[in-house]
């Protein structure tokens, strides 16, 4: 072995040496303890090598006598620093022209569970893990089409990660593939640890709070954008996919939407946008309406409200900030304790802090209640990252309803709208099918139609084949069934 | 400078949406308190002028439709160089810039004005035309397909207000309507020219057109949009009038949101608050099309990019409103604007037809070289 892998070896500490025909023989295997699987080490190659004839051995013998082909022969020592990276278990013979390797695996994988941040009742109950071959086998699992396309790509200049490309060959939009393909080749950064930091690279506008690509921990939802004709990048050791292009409605999609029948849905994707306009402006109207606008609340909500705030001492602005501090507070403490804890905190933080700072005087009754409505419906957000940014844009909002009241308000959400109607996903526009307005995909926006209505695929993906099945076809089904 | 224009297939605009771009930029904030200026002149029958004034715009847009329409793919500033040349072209595009930018200050000013009078008495015009024009500046900059998207959604957000109105013609008195006929046809024909100010922005066409996708089509649209703003604009007359007596009317600034008092919901009450703000949305598009059209005038006559041609537009926006503090001054500077917008919204694009026709006809008999690209 030459200079460079003594050196690589040296500072090795896992790299295991095992010597077959005894010290200074000719036949070695080298493997790491932490990667490859010692089971394979001990019960199959050694105990094969040593049926051999080892003072007269060659490479040809021992590669028929384990059973691998030529393609795991190795020329270079860079190649044999590889694959030992990658597990495998590297057979040397001294004076060969080559090596070979035999493929192993001894790493720990997660088992499949059921997903964490995106659960349901309804619909399959695996999610993704840290392992980038198990997910493209749950991938696999649901589309046994040879139209799936798996690209394989690297990323990372000193800790270089696998990331998968997925579409549907002949359904999704070779445009999007090659620009979700182009921006993935084009990165030169040191590594990347998850698929939501890949997200931050390559999405459009890097100063939005927006998502701008999905990101899903569910195979099925995965499996659900490929075939409508999104494109699907996974990143080994990282539990979720990331798709594109997408759109703003997609936010308020949950899997489950699909599971249920088309009312039940579209009353849910209802309620949930809903929510969101809740928690953007229910916090800043009450401060906008108790600084300047008190005239507009009839008198007899004006006296409770009066009464409520009759022991505060600070304007509504301060009054808002303090209490949508502490809902934040909570929220973050609640997310880093260990779960045991974390209940406790709640229930400490919420029951005696809020009781206690409305007797103490320092916040209104009513502004509780507002404020934890406003913190609920944020929750109900299908995507967490709309969630977390509804509740920083919170923040800027009530800061202009204390300035300007009203008015206030609807220059934030002025701004907020032109920041959506400028954003792209892949270069789609983000408020799609809303503007430009498309009324085919309607279909499935805030409102989830009929099943029979989804025959075309969505426009936004501009698939190539549109057709999702013949709507006339599956009417004549029914009518024999008659 | 290239006469005819063709847009990159990704910045055009479907005809459809012609519709809510002619009637956006012209329901502005003068639909809040147009009824005064029309009573005054014609009394009771202040609603037929208002219908007079809505026919001339359809007959002017159509005039415009045809203007352009017998170029492939052009602009005001491009017609106006192919006709009267060079020198005295872009001379005229200067004016109808300027006259555009005297628009601009004035919505904005107007809007202030309610915004200090309705809710902010000492809110300082520099700090709320700053902030607007700042909100206005982030939209352009996405083109002209983000500032069409946000008109859009603008009208889907504001046309619903219309619904409220419902509670107000509970209160209407027919009667005050009458007697009918009381005017002279030329007292009917100055209302119609003081709805002028109101109606103007529907010759946002001359700018918008090369960007259609279907030329004919949006010129359909356009007359649909111009329709929409002539119905509300019937509806709040006859409200105004039925609502108000004639001396109450003549002496209410702001018709339209004094109306809005009438709604009272369980949970809220002075309604024309809501409307105040809103309006934001309402009155941007305006902004934005007259800006994103004198900055294309620049753009098209010395190559200027988008982005410097629209910060010195709105700089000059925003020192505009600067003068205008009182609101005896802003009024004053409003009926001026009304007087000039007769004559460059209504007058031009008529005089403009007739010498594109004289010089088409000149080209035809050979009198003049250099014809025009056609088809």
């Amino acid at each position: 072995m030459g200079q460079t892998f003594q050196q690589w070896a040296s500072r090795t500490g896992d790299l295991e040496v095992e010597h077959v025909d005894g010290e200074g023989g000719r036949l070695r295997l080298y493997y790491l303890s932490t990667m490859a699987d010692k089971k394979a080490v001990y019960h199959h190659v050694l105990p094969r090598l040593q049926e051999l004839d080892l003072s007269t051995v060659t490479l040809p013998q021992i590669e028929s006598k384990i059973g691998v082909t030529v393609d795991q022969r190795l020329y270079s020592k860079n190649q044999v620093i590889d694959r030992l990276l990658q597990g495998d278990i590297y057979i040397h013979l001294d004076q060969a022209e080559y090596g070979v390797y035999f493929p192993s695996d001894g790493t720990q994988d997660r088992q499949i569970s059921s997903p964490e941040n995106e659960t349901n009742i309804l619909g399959p109950k695996n999610s993704f893990v840290e392992t980038l071959e198990v997910n493209l086998s749950l991938i696999r699992k649901y589309i046994r089409s040879p139209k799936l396309s798996y690209e394989r790509l690297q990323v990372g200049e000193t800790a270089p990660m696998d990331v998968a490309l997925l579409y549907m060959e002949g359904i999704t939009n070779p445009i999007n593939v090659q620009t979700m393909r182009q921006r993935i080749q084009n990165l030169i950064i040191p590594g990347i640890p998850d698929a939501s930091t890949l997200a931050q690279y390559i999405k459009d506008n890097e100063f939005s709070m927006f998502p701008q690509l999905l990101l899903s921990e569910r195979p099925d939802r995965t499996v659900a954008g490929l075939i409508q004709g999104q494109v699907a990048v996974l990143v080994d050791g990282s539990p979720s996919a990331l798709m594109g292009p997408t759109t703003f409605t997609q936010l308020f999609h949950a899997v489950e939407d699909s599971y249920f029948r088309w009312m039940i849905s579209s009353f849910l994707r209802i309620l949930r946008s809903g929510a969101i306009l809740l928690a953007l402006i229910f916090t800043p109207v009450y401060v906008a309406i108790l600084t300047f606008h008190y005239e507009m609340v009839p008198v007899d909500l004006l006296i409770s409200l009066a009464q409520s705030r009759s022991r505060v001492p600070f304007p509504p602005l301060m009054e808002a900030i303090l209490l949508e501090g502490v809902i934040e507070l909570l929220r973050e403490a609640g997310a880093r304790l260990p779960t045991k804890i974390g209940q406790t905190i709640g229930i400490v933080g919420g029951i005696v802090i809020g009781q206690a700072i409305v007797q103490a005087g320092f916040t209104s009754n009513i502004l509780i209640i507002i404020v934890a409505l406003g913190a609920l419906s944020s929750f109900s957000s299908p995507s967490y990252s709309l969630g977390a940014a509804v509740r920083v844009l919170r923040f800027p909002i009530i800061l202009l309803a204390g300035i300007w009241g009203g008015f206030g308000i609807v220059v934030g959400l002025s701004f907020l709208l032109s920041h959506l109607l400028r954003l792209t996903s892949l270069g789609s526009p983000y408020l799609e099918p809303l503007y430009p307005l498309r009324l085919s995909d309607m279909k499935d926006s805030i409102i989830r139609m009929p099943i029979s209505f989804f025959s075309l695929r969505p426009q936004i993906f501009r698939p190539l084949d549109e057709r999702r099945f013949d709507p006339k076809k599956g009417r004549q089904q029914e009518d024999i069934d008659e | 400078m290239q006469i005819n224009v063709y847009p990159k297939a990704s910045n055009q605009i479907p005809a459809y949406l012609f519709l809510f771009l002619i009637y956006s930029n012209q329901v502005g904030v003068g639909v809040l308190g147009f009824q005064r200026i029309i009573v005054k002149e014609t009394g009771y029958d202040a609603w037929i002028s208002v219908i007079l004034g809505g026919l001339a715009a359809h007959f002017v847009m159509w005039i415009i439709g045809r203007t352009l329409g017998r170029y492939p793919s052009s602009d005001l500033f491009g017609i106006n160089i192919d006709v009267f040349g060079k020198g005295i072209g872009s001379l005229l595009n200067y004016g109808y810039m300027l006259y555009y930018v005297m628009v601009t200050v004035r919505i904005l000013r107007d809007y202030i004005e309610v915004l200090q009078t309705w809710m902010f008495t000492e809110m300082a015009t520099w700090i709320a035309s700053a902030t607007i024009l700042g909100l206005a500046l982030y939209t352009i900059l996405g083109g002209i397909r983000v500032i069409t998207g946000y008109t859009f959604i603008s009208f889907l957000l504001t046309i619903g207000l219309i619904s409220f109105l419902y509670f107000p013609f509970e209160h209407s008195r027919w009667s005050y309507l009458f007697p009918i006929a009381n005017s002279t046809i030329p007292e009917l024909l100055e209302g119609a020219r003081r709805m002028s100010l109101s109606l103007t922005g529907f010759e946002i066409l001359y700018m918008l057109y090369p960007y259609a996708q279907n030329k004919e089509k949006s010129r359909v649209f356009s007359q649909y949009g111009a329709l929409l703003t002539n119905v509300i604009y019937l509806i709040l007359i006859v409200l105004a009038q039925t609502f108000f007596s004639r001396l109450q009317l003549e002496k209410t600034t702001w018709a339209t949101l004094t109306i809005q008092q009438m709604i009272h919901l369980p949970f809220i009450e002075r309604f024309e608050m809501i409307i105040v703000s809103i309006w934001l949305f309402v009155i941007m598009p305006n902004l934005m099309l007259f800006t994103w059209s004198v900055a294309r005038g620049f753009k098209r006559m010395h190559q200027w990019s988008h982005l410097k041609s629209t910060l010195i537009v709105l700089f000059v926006v925003f020192l505009g409103t600067l003068p205008l503090i009182t609101r005896e001054q802003a009024s004053a500077y409003s009926s001026f604007t009304s007087q000039v917008s007769f004559y460059c919204s209504f007058i031009y694009p008529i005089f403009l037809y007739l010498c594109v026709v004289i010089k088409n006809s000149r080209r035809k008999r050979g009198v003049e070289g250099v014809p025009h690209e056609t088809g």
